[in-house]
């Protein structure tokens, strides 16, 4: 097919930014949204407004912010539904054909549906799209240090988290020992 | 070790392959075509707000009800009008290619679809499906009235339906006719789901709910109203009358009040069916509405569309009567759409069909059917299927690479299939027509 020159601008421009993109809506849609329904939304938005993007090398500035908005927006119009998490489940599975991965993936996506959407976007951004602390504090609109600071919290969180789900497996255990006993 | 876990934890997410493919988003953009595509919102904003677009409207209103008032009827317009109206469908129907195909899933903006009469999928599919009513239909109208069938897009609907019947009234005769207009109807939905509510019959305003108005019992989601209540609900439905067929269903977007016997049914509805999604489709609605209207009867592209919501809302009816409800509004899916082009979903159709009239599990082509992609296994029209043609319609199957999942489902009629993923308020997938 021969690509037109918009497209092939587009498309140059998307390269670079596809690992990162996805990732962060993944995590932003896990138990919420289907990923591919928002994906096709933020780039049909993006195509459309391509031209009116100064900095082409900022679209995935451009695509991080339609993407939270735009799901935003989606959980505003209908609540979060239950049958979403096995449907985003069952997506992860049929995509990471590793059950390890699969597993821990999952895992450290539900914890992080669990923070605040601010601490979780700056988590989600810094440690799995790979995105520099000034990088998203511009994206953010605010400084490095209320980055830093999200950054931290969230980490703490998450931590505080794993405590937790560790102390309810031991007590389980424990308990299916004394049973047994 | 928390450290550790945490740490290892973002590793293998950043690590890991994104969950789609940088390939599938190329294929894509190339499939996004050229030119401006507005959006929905801005659509909305362009259509309903712009002063440009009211002012032209209006000019253009005034306009043409000055030229017809001063000319009485044009003669060439009256012989374009007859030409056209010699003309069958056959004549100018032309097979729909794929790209025609890939941005028509749309239906207008919530107007009323269906404030006229709601039937049947069997009824829908015997009268939609027909060319000749469609044609006869178009030719009829544009006979008595001598007016273009673009200038009322749902006349064509109604008026197709209302003949294909054979001239039968379609309101139940038997009890008593339901002379209810569409305002009664609206009005009366929102009444029940006001009461329903308030006596903890329902959970949610989005419930799905189902009244059998009995002679002397109504039942509301199979459950039998008490005395008190029964007074209240047969006061309320009094214009909905009663019978051992005649039942109100209702869901957030659209209500059927009539006799329902099996999959027929004969009665009054009002309601949305399905919603406007495809980018590229209101695009093309634009664009139509900004060209020159054809002289004389719908373009091809019209009769497609036209042709396309009656199958569509066809096979939702079949599904909502198998789920209740499950259909819900159809939503285009770009990454399905590439892979289960026409031709590849054409081949699937007749190779469904054939295997299902061999094993005997359908009597004729005109049935509709809905093929769940579960897991765990393969269920037909809601029901299980034994071993032994589970196997032979998975070995059909298997041909097409067809990805299991608990939501997934094909759906067929004899002129369409859709294939997608059920999900709560919205099918995501692909639909074509196979004619």
């Amino acid at each position: 097919m021969k690509l037109n020159p918009k497209h092939k601008n587009f498309l140059e421009a998307y390269d670079g930014c596809h690992d990162s993109f996805v990732k962060y809506c993944s995590a932003l849609c896990y138990g919420k949204m289907n990923t591919e329904d928002l994906i096709q939304d933020v780039i049909l938005s993006a195509y459309k407004n391509f031209d009116k993007i100064a900095k082409k090398d900022e679209l995935s500035h451009y695509l991080i912010r339609a993407a939270r908005n735009k799901s935003i927006s989606n959980w505003r119009k209908k609540k979060p539904q239950t049958e979403l998490n096995d449907l985003s489940v069952k997506n992860l599975e049929s995509k990471y054909r590793n059950a390890e991965v699969n597993l821990d993936i999952q895992y450290l996506y539900k914890l992080l549906s669990k923070l605040p959407e601010t601490q979780r976007e700056a988590i989600v951004l810094f440690e799995i799209s790979g995105f520099k602390i000034k990088e998203i504090a511009k994206m953010q609109e605010s400084s490095e240090g209320a980055v830093k600071t999200k950054l931290s919290r969230g980490r703490q969180k998450l931590k505080d988290m794993m405590k937790q789900e560790e102390i309810k497996i031991n007590d389980v255990s424990k308990t299916s020992n004394q049973i047994k006993e | 070790m928390k450290e550790n876990k945490l740490d290892h934890l973002f590793e293998v997410a950043r690590s890991s392959e994104p969950e789609i493919s940088n390939e599938a988003i190329g294929t894509f953009v190339k499939g996004i075509p050229d030119g401006q595509i507005p959006s929905s919102s801005s659509l909305n904003q362009s259509l309903f707000t712009s002063k440009y677009f009211i002012m032209l409207s209006l000019i253009i209103l005034i306009g043409s009800f000055l030229f017809f008032q001063a000319n009485q009827i044009d003669k060439t317009v009256e012989q374009s009008l007859e030409i056209e109206a010699k003309t069958s469908f056959e004549e100018i129907y032309i097979e729909p290619t794929e790209h025609e195909i890939y941005f028509v899933e749309f239906i207008r903006e919530p107007q009323e679809i269906a404030s006229a009469n709601i039937y049947s999928e069997s009824t829908i599919s015997k009268l939609s499906i027909g060319e000749e009513s469609i044609s006869e239909s178009s030719n009829e109208h544009l006979r008595k009235r001598g007016k273009t069938m673009d200038e009322k897009p749902n006349s064509t609907v109604k008026q197709s339906v209302q003949q294909g019947a054979g001239g039968i009234d379609v309101f139940p005769s038997d009890n008593d006719k339901i002379k209810m207009s569409s305002r009664d109807v609206i009005k009366l939905k929102k009444n029940l789901y006001k009461n329903l509510l308030n006596d903890d019959l329902i959970n949610s305003k989005s419930s799905h709910v189902e009244i059998r108005l009995k002679e002397r019992a109504i039942l509301v989601n199979g459950k039998e109203l008490d005395v008190t209540q029964y007074s209240k609900y047969r006061n309320l439905t009094r214009d909905a009358g009663w019978g051992e067929k005649r039942m109100i269903k209702m869901t957030e977007k659209n209500i059927r009040i009539g006799d329902f016997d099996g999959l027929n049914f004969k009665g009054v509805g009002v309601g949305r069916f399905f919603e406007p999604n495809d980018l590229s489709d209101i695009k093309q609605e634009l664009e139509g509405k900004n060209n020159k209207k054809e002289k004389a009867g719908q373009s091809v592209e019209d009769l497609n569309r036209e042709k396309m919501k009656k199958e569509l809302a066809a096979l939702n009816f079949f599904v909502d009567e198998i789920y209740g409800g499950a259909a819900g509004p159809f939503r285009k899916s770009f990454f399905l759409g590439n892979k289960y082009n026409h031709k590849v979903m054409a081949e699937l159709h007749q190779v469904m069909y054939k295997e299902l009239i061999e094993l005997k599990l359908t009597e004729n082509i005109q049935s509709m059917h809905v093929l769940e992609l579960k897991d765990d296994g393969l269920m037909l029209n809601g029901a299980e299927l034994n071993s032994e043609d589970e196997n032979k319609l998975n070995i059909a199957l298997s041909i097409f690479n067809l990805k299991r999942k608990d939501y997934r489902m094909i759906k067929m009629s004899e002129h369409s299939i859709a294939l997608g993923d059920y999900r709560p308020g919205s099918f995501t997938g692909v639909f074509y027509l196979m004619d």
